[in-house]
């Protein structure tokens, strides 16, 4: 047995008890359970904070690793719980001006490319009240999930005109015989429709967000999916700015025919989930760069994160590395104000969110019924 | 417990896919070239295959041998291997390459599908020195193994020669694989990645490198690498000085990248005590390769003290223990 020399009471013993382990899987599965989890207050003085210090000494957040525990009570969380966003901004009216045969055109400029549309089946969802706790049943839209293809890109300028041109004649075939987005905005800014706005498109796999009213839970059903084609998971984003320019009026397009708050625009990477290990960031497209202030939306990496705040969800450093290395500030409030809640509560922050997370799995359990016969999951959207 | 007797650690690498599997008590091997080669179609030709057990499929006018027999047929009819991966990812250039891995991977599986068993496969870094296209190379290979019937997670692969290697630290320090088409690194503390990188040049960029140099084939200079190559620091053999020089290229490129990560994560030293490094990978196999690391190591003074660096047990069977490790353990 190795014996480590280590900083902090907590990862002393930690290290103490893992050598002690022989089998290497079940070493591996006490680290990641006990590193995620709240010790009891018995065997540890001060564990939650030792944790935490031990973990944050080296950058690791406290919250990043999968809590394995008894299941706690059933619990109530506050109807005080964050407001994660605040009221939308005001949209411009926006109205369609002329329809052609495979194409409509709007009046702030925006143009929709139909050919390549596909029917899939009518939205129909239910998202469940904060204050109440009761389901409510929708079928319009209720929010804008912005993707990435993460396909492979040609250099964008003249001499790879034609491979630029196949790599976006390729994709939109995917994406359609998938069903993934309901529009995908290619290099030069085209905007095309793939799946029918009043249609389920399979974009958000496992999924959380919220706003002032509602949560809402796996979002292929109730948001619409805009997809750039573009890389956000490499050091330089490769967006076009006339990506940017299309999304913007394609975002206000959606925003008022449909009524969307701005705090209901948000990316993929934002609300991506793994229940399995209770992380954020699944996927990770547009886990940062992404152009809130050119689409006219406020900077949305600034406001909570409802899986940390309202479901307990940790991060890992993978992906930390997928934000730039630095953790939004989003994040951090989230985090914040789950700590709050958790004294407020009167429970510590590990009870608090291990609580939280059983409230995720009864929510999502609750939401899977209520959708059974009409979900389709697709684990690669 | 029940999930754990059908575990399955694989590492899908450019060179060779390995699988390892938790039967009972033992864990099982079974590795393939990740390559194939196309001979002209004759009725002949494929009955002898079939008489000789080769693995093949007709695809078109094309016999098309896979597997570790490729390497074989390559030689014989001086034909040059294709690759369904290129830089640890799948190979755009190869149409059918998602089909070709879909083969090889049922080859060290076995026809039977998964039936739920968990399945815990290697992945890259993300690239330090290229783009990368690591998403649609995961999500495919994601929904390839889950189609076949497994319950799939994915590892980094650095992370998984530490898994493999170190667990008489607690899973903390270093894993380095060189591979046929990348270097993953991977620092770990208590079994969570610190940081993990890759970089895109690795065994290929050896042999096709030092081939162009030295007026060689590719096929050739692999061989002489497997065979014959050694870090002795002086060579009469061109090839071999070729050779040299690109290993010295790829070795420096990775102690600077690790560097860099120390001295921007500035989290390693926080562990506050010297860690392990363990190197693994088909590319680290000439003798002297350990030493000649470690020496570049020295001189580049990473920023944290290692308490040993060293080749793994098993360096090319170690990803995919580690994954293995991973599978069992449900992470």
């Amino acid at each position: 047995m190795t014996r480590l020399p280590v900083r902090g009471r907590f990862v002393r013993e930690l290290e103490k008890r893992a050598c002690a382990i022989t089998d290497p899987a079940e070493k591996l599965r006490f680290l990641r359970r006990e590193l995620n989890s709240t010790p009891e207050p018995r065997r540890w003085r001060m564990p939650l904070k030792a944790a935490s210090f031990a973990l944050l000494a080296l950058g690791l957040p406290f919250a990043a690793y999968n809590g394995v525990g008894s299941p706690p009570e059933p619990l109530k969380v506050a109807a005080a719980a964050p407001a994660v966003s605040s009221p939308s901004a005001a949209v411009a009216k926006v109205w369609l001006v002329e329809e052609r045969a495979g194409s409509e055109f709007y009046s702030n400029g925006l143009r929709i490319e139909r050919q390549l549309e596909v029917s899939t089946k009518p939205r129909h969802y239910r998202a469940l009240q904060r204050a109440s706790g009761t389901w409510v049943e929708r079928t319009a839209p209720a929010g804008i999930l912005f993707h990435t293809t993460e396909s492979w890109l040609a250099p964008f300028n003249a001499d790879h005109n034609n491979a630029i041109k196949e790599a976006g004649t390729g994709i939109l075939s995917y994406v359609r015989g998938r069903e993934l987005y309901h529009f995908v905005i290619d290099r030069f800014g085209r905007v095309f429709r793939l799946v029918v706005e009043s249609d389920v498109a399979y974009h958000a796999g496992h999924s959380v967000w919220a706003d002032e009213q509602l949560t809402y839970l796996d979002l292929n059903n109730s948001f619409l999916a805009v997809s750039f084609e573009a890389q956000t998971e490499k050091a330089v984003p490769s967006w076009t700015a006339a990506q940017a320019n299309a999304a913007k009026l394609l975002t206000e397009m959606l925003r008022g025919k449909y009524g969307i708050s701005a705090a209901n625009c948000a990316t993929h990477a934002q609300v991506s989930v793994n229940p399995r290990n209770m992380l954020l960031g699944y996927h990770t497209d547009w886990a940062a760069s992404f152009p809130f202030r050119e689409l006219g939306l406020r900077d949305g990496y600034q406001e909570p994160i409802p899986a940390v705040a309202l479901f307990g969800f940790g991060y890992g450093g993978d992906f930390l590395t997928a934000l730039g290395g630095q953790p939004w500030p989003g994040l951090v409030l989230a985090e914040q104000q789950l700590v709050k809640d958790a004294a407020a509560a009167g429970q510590t922050p590990g009870t608090w969110r291990r609580m939280l997370r059983e409230k995720y799995r009864k929510t999502a359990e609750a939401a899977r019924i209520n959708t059974a016969g009409r979900e389709r999951t697709r684990d690669e959207s | 417990m029940k999930a754990e007797k059908n575990a399955v650690g694989l590492d899908i690498g450019t060179s060779r896919i390995v699988s390892v599997k938790r039967v009972g008590e033992k864990d099982q091997t079974s590795a393939q070239l990740n390559a194939f080669v196309t001979l002209p179609y004759s009725k002949l030709t494929a009955g002898v295959f079939e008489k000789e057990g080769v693995p093949y499929v007709v695809e078109g006018d094309d016999l098309v041998v896979y597997g570790n027999e490729a390497a074989r047929f390559a030689n014989l009819f001086n034909r040059e291997m294709r690759r369904p991966m290129t830089k640890g990812v799948l190979n755009a250039g190869e149409p059918g390459g998602a089909a070709m891995i879909r083969r090889l991977i049922t080859s060290v599986l076995g026809e039977d599908g998964g039936h739920g068993s968990r399945i815990c496969f290697s992945v890259p870094g993300a690239p330090a020195d290229a783009p990368d296209d690591l998403t649609y190379h995961e999500k495919t290979l994601r929904q390839m193994l889950s189609s076949m019937g497994y319950e799939v997670s994915s590892i980094n692969e650095g992370l998984a020669v530490v898994l493999a290697e170190l667990e008489s630290t607690n899973y903390t320090g270093v894993g380095v694989s060189f591979g046929g088409g990348m270097c993953n690194v991977c620092m770990a503390y208590l079994s969570v990645p610190v940081f993990s990188f890759s970089v895109s040049k690795a065994g290929d960029f050896i042999d096709s490198s030092a081939a162009s140099v030295a007026n060689e084939s590719v096929t050739r200079i692999r061989t002489i690498k497997e065979q014959s190559f050694h870090f002795n620091g002086y060579f009469g053999d061109q090839a071999k000085q070729a050779l040299a020089v690109y290993y010295d290229e790829v070795i420096r490129l990775v102690v600077a990248e690790l560097k860099k990560a120390i001295t921007e994560t500035r989290q390693p030293a926080s562990i506050g005590r010297p860690v392990p490094l363990v190197i693994s990978g088909g590319s680290s196999l000439p003798s002297g390769f350990v030493d000649h690391f470690t020496a570049s190591l020295n001189e580049a003074k990473p920023g944290i003290d290692f308490s040993e660096i060293r080749a793994a047990a098993d360096p090319l069977n170690a990803t995919a223990k580690g994954a293995l490790v991973a599978a069992l353990a449900g992470i």
